[in-house]
């Protein structure tokens, strides 16, 4: 018996079973296994289009944004209506922050397949990501009358509601990610993003273990795990107004030492007065340095 | 498609494209070492970048409006001394406290859009050379005002 992408003795390959065992592959993230499938293959048949898509696929998932471009931009000038390589060639605009470019292409699918609610969600994530929330909301809800169980378009919404202020009174969209994709990386980050906000960090910090254990290789989860470390260590404690309220909190602290050292001053000598202002500047320097260097021994 | 119609039309083309705005902490710096003049102009930039400059002219107008008032407060009113007297620092104190001020007017109104950008990951553009700008523009600003209060005397 072989496993998936094993170098197999006899009977080459057929086009059909490299395609389902690349997608296999790709899906497991054995990028390496994936593109030694598929390179011999595409040499044999340069101008294949599901070959191409697979490889820019890899390309993409290798964070080699440049040649997947160039890949999905070969696939799309033989077969510029490829469903999957306009979605990857949008994702690719995206993530390079072409914005206005990958609107047209989601609108160019959007046309061709007015029923997708995949697609509504997608050009919603876009319309998200560009602060158009009214616009992404609207998107979202289309993409849910026509899928109401949409992942994408669930996700959305439990955004749109957070970034709204409605999470405190609990979100329906959250809530029914939860129930319907309770195993999924996206309700996961929806769940860390709403826990972050309620400022339960311990709570945060288990999902995104969670999440990094998944998939232990994923460089963001790492950093997100790294970051929800550095929030819930015991010496982040004396700056809790700042990782509260952020910059507000800093300005709220800075009005405060001012008028606590006026008043201070009043029943204070001189050499106490000092002591304080040097405590005062050490935390000021402690509160520049210190996360940022955590950050860099955990 | 007739109800879709309009989710179906472009939005980030021209002006109504939004971009990011510069961070809370471009903000406050700036309008500490600044002034409300310099958070004035960060603030300007900002609303520029989500398309709503008009609704925001007040919050821009307000920045120059508590700048110069304090500026006149300082020099005409005699409110330096009057500071070096109390608090034991004089002008400078005066512009550090009336910029985070209006730092924290300016933060309230720009609020919803730094929550949506931080729970939707989007990234503010770096914010060093509009601050600095920002600081140098407003010291100069700060010194014609000063050089023609000199010159009326």
């Amino acid at each position: 018996m072989t496993t998936v992408g094993e170098p197999t003795v006899g009977e080459p390959l057929s086009r059909a079973e490299i395609l389902a065992r690349s997608d296999l592959l790709i899906e497991r993230r054995r990028l390496d296994q994936a593109r030694a499938l598929l390179a011999p293959a595409l040499s044999a048949s340069p101008d294949d289009e599901d070959l191409l898509h697979r490889v820019a696929i890899v390309e993409y998932l290798d964070d080699d944004e440049d040649a997947a471009a160039e890949t999905v931009q070969r696939l799309l000038s033989r077969a510029p209506d490829h469903y999957g390589g306009r979605l990857l060639y949008a994702e690719i605009l995206e993530h390079r922050h072409q914005h206005a470019d990958a609107e047209t292409v989601w609108l160019g699918l959007l046309r061709d397949f007015p029923e997708s609610a995949d697609l509504y969600a997608s050009y919603a994530r876009l319309m998200l990501s560009t602060l158009h929330l009214s616009k992404a909301q609207r998107l979202a809800a289309e993409a849910l009358r026509l899928e109401p169980e949409s992942e994408n378009a669930l996700f959305v919404m439990a955004m749109c509601d957070l970034i709204e202020g409605r999470q405190s009174e609990g979100s329906r969209y959250l809530d029914t990610l939860v129930r319907e994709h309770p195993e999924n990386v996206q309700t996961a980050l929806a769940l860390i993003i709403a826990l972050q906000d309620r400022h339960d960090m311990a709570g945060a910090l288990r999902v995104a273990r969670e999440l990094l254990r998944s998939q232990p290789t994923n460089e963001t989860f790492v950093e997100i795990v790294r970051e929800l470390q550095v929030e819930n260590h015991w010496s982040m404690l004396p700056l809790y107004p700042m990782r509260r309220w952020g910059w507000a909190g800093s300005a709220g602290v800075w009005v405060a030492a001012i008028v606590g050292f006026q008043l201070a001053k009043g029943f204070m000598d001189d050499a106490m007065v000092t002591v304080v202002v040097s405590v005062w500047l050490l935390y000021i320097v402690y509160s520049w340095t210190w996360p940022a260097m955590l950050k860099r021994f955990i | 498609m007739r109800v879709h119609d309009d989710l179906l039309e472009p939005t980030l083309v021209g002006a109504r494209q939004l971009r990011p705005i510069y961070s809370q902490q471009t903000g406050y710096i700036t309008s500490f070492f600044g002034g409300p003049l310099a958070g004035a102009i960060v603030t300007g930039l900002n609303a520029r970048r989500l398309g709503r400059l008009k609704q925001d002219a007040w919050l821009v107008a307000f920045g120059v409006v508590l700048a110069l008032g304090l500026f006149w407060w300082q020099i005409r009113l005699g409110g330096t001394e009057w500071l070096v007297s109390v608090v034991g620092r004089g002008a400078r104190l005066a512009d550090e406290f009336a910029g985070v001020v209006y730092f924290l007017v300016a933060l309230f109104v720009h609020r919803p859009f730094y929550r949506h950008m931080a729970l939707a990951g989007i990234d503010s553009p770096s914010g060093w050379r509009v601050g600095i700008m920002a600081v140098v523009v407003s010291m100069f600003i700060y010194l014609g005002v000063l050089g023609l209060h000199l010159l009326s005397r």
